[in-house]
């Protein structure tokens, strides 16, 4: 015979039985990926509002114009003093961007510090050419017409290529010069 | 782990995702490259013992040639111009000329004042005068007859000479007598002449009278010491000349005043064609492309035209096809709202001292919170993004104190004389009246003895805060123009070897230059290390 409380208490029995459903965890706040991005957004903030430095570029320190004599300029090539110095016509060029011309041991190195006129003119790399230091500069007089186009070519070239960073003047005669400008 | 991700995850991602992509969205570009900004003059690479670098123009770097004219096209080749072409490229560009006569706006016709520049240069040439040289002064507030009066003098081969309107007698007298004027042309009724004829050379004087007085007949004094004669009447009845085909463009075409620093006393400056086109072409090439006078421009000179700086520039505005309104009502003698209004300006020309007192009343006139937020937030959008705040109904929602010069203003030309002795406007100073005017604006040194137009420059969009201490602020002129190099020599205490950088008296050459070779000004400047020029010693 079926009891008909029967299922009532069965059913009842089970409400009883079954486990109270779970409780919702609270949010965790504090997790590693919450800390990473929340240190993320705080550095973007920051990086927003601090302060930033004017960058400044400093242009390269000009070179003096200077009055050489033949002694002077001798120490400019590339061995007593980096920089290389060469003069022309009564100019003198800073040939220093170019060691491979004009370096130590280099092709050209003979004309590194001294009057490189005559040499230039004749085309030949010869140091009998170059007047002694202690000697007055070469007036270059004794050129001849080709010569002097040659040596005008050179000129022109170092012009275009190189700095005038001075002038070659005959020992004593320096003040002269300052003075005319 | 999928426990980890909840709510507040998902929060601080968006947080940190529109903090990346925001900016990248909203912020904008810059009014100008910043980094053109980090070296901006050309600086020579060998200097003199006891001077420094040259510094130019980047557009012309030294081993190029100075800008030396207006670059008129003429069959293949190109010529400097003189004055003239000013005018006529005006003409040929179609520009406009108007006044503003309280709230009446009269538009000119171009035609019109061609004519009235014939009519004039023919009537001045008639007249005799004792010296050889005709010299013109023009005693007249900022106006269309102001204008014509200086081309009339371009085209006919006289001296003009701008006096600064309004002025006492004595001072006026005093500029006639060094400038060697025997015409004038000034406002009937605005001056006694019996008693300016007594002083000066004075023979003979133009009347220029306005429409609603021309039945009255101001020429027919019988007591007047010299010639008088209407403009109007000029205009209307005389007799147009052929223009001169040459004019000598080494002979002074204008003549300014301005105090000397040297000999410490006011002095007539002569500045010859040459002087003029390069000063005005300069100044037409400095800003950027994106900030250069265009034909859409209204340029109004809200600062005197007898001012050579205002006079330059009103010249590089006219050879741009610009708009000219100009106002008889200019600071420092009237207001500045006043002298743009019913204008609706794109560019103006202050006077240094206006702009830095309207900068200091406006500063002080943002008495609520809500004014201060917005000036920090403008501050910053100019010095931290490079962008000039924006004319926007939020920005004035609720306004305080300042000139209303109408939304269309973009550039504001004001330039430093140091003859004058006032004290130099300050970058950060310069960025409040940027937020002020929603405008750039450029800070020029001028000296009118040494050179016509601008020296020096700032850029369009230089927005750099400057350092401001008890002890100091920073300020600076900017870099030179492309017509001028600018170097400094060793004066005294101040060398050029100082460890703050190079300082020492100013000495400028170039075809804007009123001497020949070089130009020593006796004004202490010092070079920054980004190729600008400061003036004062102080690092």
């Amino acid at each position: 015979m079926a009891d008909p409380i029967r299922p009532i208490i069965v059913e009842t029995t089970k409400i009883m039985e079954a486990q109270p459903p779970p409780i919702t965890e609270a949010v965790p706040l504090v997790t590693p990926l919450n800390l990473i991005l929340f240190s993320l957004a705080a550095y973007l903030i920051y990086m927003r509002f601090k302060p930033t430095p004017i960058p400044t570029i400093a242009a390269p320190e000009p070179i003096v114009y200077t009055t050489y004599t033949p002694r002077t300029l001798a120490k400019y090539n590339g061995t007593d003093d980096p920089r290389i110095l060469l003069a022309m016509k009564g100019k003198v060029f800073d040939v220093s961007s170019k060691p491979m011309f004009y370096g130590p041991g280099a092709s050209y190195s003979l004309f590194a510090g001294r009057d490189a006129s005559k040499g230039l003119a004749k085309g030949v790399l010869d140091p009998s050419l170059l007047t002694p230091l202690d000697q007055e500069l070469d007036t270059l007089e004794d050129l001849t017409a080709e010569e002097r186009e040659t040596l005008q070519g050179w000129f022109d070239q170092f012009v275009g290529k190189y700095l005038v960073v001075g002038e070659l003047v005959n020992e004593g005669e320096e003040g002269g010069v300052k003075e005319k400008q | 782990m999928s426990s980890d991700i909840s709510y507040i995850t998902y929060t601080l991602l968006a947080v940190v995702a529109g903090l990346i992509f925001v900016p990248v969205l909203l912020d904008g570009e810059p009014d100008g490259p910043p980094m053109a900004l980090l070296q901006q003059s050309s600086v020579g690479p060998t200097r003199r013992k006891n001077e420094s670098a040259i510094h130019r123009s980047r557009e012309t770097p030294v081993g190029f040639p100075l800008r030396q004219g207006l670059g008129i096209q003429e069959g293949y080749s190109k010529r400097n111009g003189d004055v003239r072409d000013i005018w006529r490229v005006f003409v040929q560009k179609i520009g406009h000329l108007h006044t503003i006569l309280g709230n009446d706006k009269v538009v000119h016709s171009i035609d019109t004042l061609d004519a009235e520049i014939d009519t004039l240069g023919h009537y001045i040439s008639g007249l005799s005068t004792t010296g050889g040289r005709k010299v013109v002064a023009a005693y007249l507030p900022n106006s269309a007859e102001n204008l014509v009066a200086g081309f009339a003098c371009a085209f006919y081969d006289f001296t003009f000479v701008p006096i600064e309107y309004p002025a006492e007698p004595e001072v006026i007298g005093e500029k006639l007598r060094m400038a060697n004027a025997e015409i004038l042309i000034m406002p009937a009724v605005s001056l006694d002449i019996n008693e300016l004829n007594v002083s000066t050379l004075l023979k003979h004087v133009i009347l220029v009278v306005e429409e609603g007085s021309r039945h009255l007949d101001f020429a027919a004094d019988p007591d007047a010491k010299t010639s008088l004669k209407e403009w109007h009447d000029i205009a209307a009845n005389g007799q147009k000349a052929t223009r001169p085909e040459k004019i000598d463009e080494s002979q002074p075409h204008m003549v300014v005043f301005s105090k000397d620093l040297k000999l410490q006393k006011v002095v007539a400056v002569p500045y010859s064609h040459i002087n003029i086109v390069a000063a005005v072409s300069a100044q037409a090439t400095a800003p950027t492309p994106k900030d250069q006078f265009k034909p859409t421009d209204v340029f109004t000179p809200a600062s005197t035209l007898a001012d050579q700086f205002t006079r330059i520039l009103t010249y590089t505005a006219m050879l741009s096809g610009c708009t000219i309104i100009v106002n008889a009502v200019t600071p420092p003698s009237g207001d500045l709202q006043s002298s743009c209004a019913n204008a609706i300006p794109s560019i103006i020309v202050v006077p240094a001292d206006t702009l830095s007192s309207i900068g200091r009343f406006s500063k002080a006139a943002q008495v609520e919170i809500f004014h201060e937020w917005m000036h920090i937030y403008q501050l910053r959008k100019l010095t931290r993004y490079g962008q000039v705040p924006q004319h926007s109904s939020f920005a004035r929602f609720n306004d305080f104190d300042r000139p209303n010069l109408g939304k269309n203003l973009r550039l504001i030309y004001v330039a430093e004389n140091p003859a004058e002795g006032t004290r130099p406007i300050t970058c950060n100073m310069l960025n409040d009246l940027r937020a002020i005017f929603f405008s750039k604006v450029v800070y020029a040194l001028t000296y009118p003895p040494a050179a016509a137009g601008a020296i020096t420059q700032t850029t369009s969009f230089d927005y750099r805060p400057g350092e401001d201490t008890k002890t100091f602020k920073d300020s600076h002129v900017g870099a030179p123009l492309s017509c001028i190099e600018v170097k400094l020599r060793d004066a005294g205490e101040y060398t050029v070897d100082n460890e703050d950088g190079p300082m020492g008296e100013i000495v400028i050459a170039g075809p804007s230059v009123t001497s020949s070779g070089e130009y020593a000004t006796g004004i202490i400047g010092r070079w920054r290390n980004d190729g600008c020029l400061s003036m004062g010693s102080k690092a």
